[in-house]
């Protein structure tokens, strides 16, 4: 009875909070213990770590929490220094394209509508192009 | 194997019950808890400002102070508010409910207005101390109102201002202190407009410094599970004034200087209202004790039934009475420690030019009722030491209805009593 009790409280937790801009470029932090704060047009979470993520208003679509990481949730590609090389692969894992971080946007609309993984330095990021 | 067994299960409750992410949003010192779901949170922007909706409720961004992740616990339709001792009030109000609820704190005033499309119940607790602010509740839904401890001064209006008119559980912890503003328009420090219910083992104390201590516009009861302590300090008019009707089933209740009656229950002017302007008391013990003219200590429009309790009355203004029933007065049990030692109060009004107000122990406007048997009946103790010949232990003006057995038992003395248009009349019970 008290086992049922306990799974009808429907408790959940959240490891990540995935942000989603209106290009469909997706963010996403750890979410214990993050703050988020509005000020100048910007967004500002600042995760327990201390580690910022700022994000224009004007840019943001969306926010949502996250069970699992996946392990695309360290990358922000839209804060890469403009020469680092991005690898652009489908769900099926096919490289489709690579570009230049600072040619993000250029690379990005070409793309037929789709989900994507982003991937440099190691890292991945998760993106839907619309 | 069974304590194993047992520890286990425990052990799955606390943590599903604690692993919970949760999402604060933060307004100044307002704060909305949400429980995190997958769902998105959309962002726009609009004529005000950039918005982020989050469970149901659309926020401009300029007007967060921050939102927090966290797992904090937070019982769904819950508000709690804390005085605090920098002069703000904190606000928590669980996520489910938020969406319904349109807060607004100034300093210490904090008002909760619940949209009229709610009908569950919403539970607040007050705590803290608040040097000058106010509690308001509105709404058309049932609510819990959990006092822990809390002390509110107004300088200008209610301490607690329970709007809503719909039923209000009182739950009494701790002790509690509330005063109004001696110049608000209020009709109590206390003010409840639907109808309450008392319970809980704390102390109120009640200072009504404009009209009334405590005043509800329906019925209050206080309730068998009110096993604390209601003090009214003083008032400026009635002490405990209740509309519809007023049940006392245990508590300790004491009532100084009030300037008005002690205990005033008034007939709503919904004449459908059941037991409208009746006091019950089946237990629990009334102190009273005033010095104001022309009052009574205990005082209903309709019928007083004594079924139990203690009064310990003391009244010593011309004219006052210790019990005025407006119909009629029953009791088939408790304990009357009744002082009345004023004189006679005379006035003057416009038409009948001068009249007066006879001091009374008990006064029944109708019949009189005394009833019960050889283990179970009312005891008086009434002491009416006046030099008003006129000044009567017990008034009746209708019958006096009793059973001998209480009769001989209650040491009531007929020589003590007084009645005008009826008789006596020896009965088994009334509901005879």
């Amino acid at each position: 009875m008290l086992l049922l009790t306990a799974l009808g409280a429907k408790a959940q937790t959240y490891a990540y909070l995935t942000f989603t801009q209106a290009d469909g470029t997706e963010t996403s932090i750890a979410a214990p213990g993050t703050v988020i704060t509005f000020a100048d047009g910007n967004l500002v979470a600042t995760t327990a770590a201390s580690e910022q993520t700022t994000i224009a208003l004007a840019d943001l679509a969306s926010m949502r929490f996250d069970e699992t990481a996946t392990g695309i949730e360290t990358l922000n590609a839209a804060t890469l220094p403009a020469s680092t090389p991005v690898q652009v692969y489908d769900l099926q894992g096919r490289l489709v394209t690579s570009y230049a971080a600072g040619d993000r946007r250029a690379a990005l609309y070409g793309l037929p509508a789709g989900i994507y993984i982003l991937r440099a330095n190691g890292r991945s990021q998760k993106v839907y192009v619309r | 194997m069974k304590r194993t067994l047992l520890t286990l299960i425990l052990s799955l409750c606390v943590i599903a019950m604690s692993a919970q992410t949760t999402l604060r949003v933060t307004r100044g010192t307002i704060h909305e808890v949400f429980n995190a779901t997958a769902d998105e949170m959309l962002f726009s922007t609009t004529a005000e400002g950039s918005t982020v909706t989050i469970g149901g409720i659309t926020y401009l961004t300029d007007e967060i102070t921050a939102i927090t992740i966290g797992e904090e616990s937070v019982a769904d339709g819950t508000v709690s508010v804390t005085y605090l001792t920098d002069g703000t009030a904190e606000v928590i109000i669980a996520g489910d409910v938020a969406p319904y609820l349109y807060t607004t704190v100034s300093g210490q005033d904090v008002s909760i207005d619940t949209d009229t499309t709610y009908t569950g119940v919403i539970a607040y607790t007050l705590a803290g101390t608040a040097t000058a602010g106010s509690f308001t509740m509105d709404g058309k839904n049932n609510t819990t109102l959990t006092l822990n401890g809390v002390s509110i001064t107004s300088p200008d209006t209610a301490a607690i201002n329970i709007r809503n008119g719909k039923h209000c559980t009182i739950n009494v912890l701790g002790t509690n202190t509330f005063a109004d503003g001696a110049t608000g328009g209020q009709k109590g420090a206390f003010f409840c407009n639907g109808h309450a219910t008392f319970q809980g083992d704390g102390t109120v104390n009640i200072t009504g410094n404009a009209r009334h201590g405590y005043r509800s516009d329906e019925y209050t009861v206080f309730s068998e599970d009110f096993t604390g302590t209601f003090n009214i300090l003083s008032a400026a008019s009635d002490a405990i004034n209740v509309q519809q009707y007023l049940t006392i089933a245990n508590g300790t209740f004491t009532i100084t200087n009030n300037t008005g009656d002690g205990i005033d229950v008034g007939i709503n002017n919904d004449s459908t209202k059941t037991r409208n302007g009746q006091l019950l008391i089946t237990g629990g013990t009334i102190s009273v004790s005033a010095t104001t003219a022309d009052t009574k200590a205990i005082k209903a429009d309709s019928t007083i039934t004594v079924t139990g309790g203690t009064f310990n009355i003391n009244v010593t203004g011309n004219g006052c009475k210790g019990i005025s029933a407006g119909t009629d007065f029953r009791t088939s049990s408790g304990t009357f420690n009744l002082s009345v030692t004023g004189s006679s109060y005379y006035y003057i009004t416009p038409l009948n030019g001068e009249d007066s107000s006879r001091c009374q122990g008990i006064r029944a406007k109708q019949d009189f009722y005394l009833v019960g048997d050889a283990t179970n009946f009312p005891t008086f103790n009434i002491n009416t030491d006046s030099d008003d010949e006129k000044t009567y232990g017990i008034r009746i003006k209708g019958w006096f209805y009793y059973t001998a057995a209480a009769l001989r038992a209650s040491g009531f003395n007929t020589k003590d009593a007084k009645w005008t248009s009826g008789q006596a009349k020896q009965v088994t019970s009334w509901d005879f």
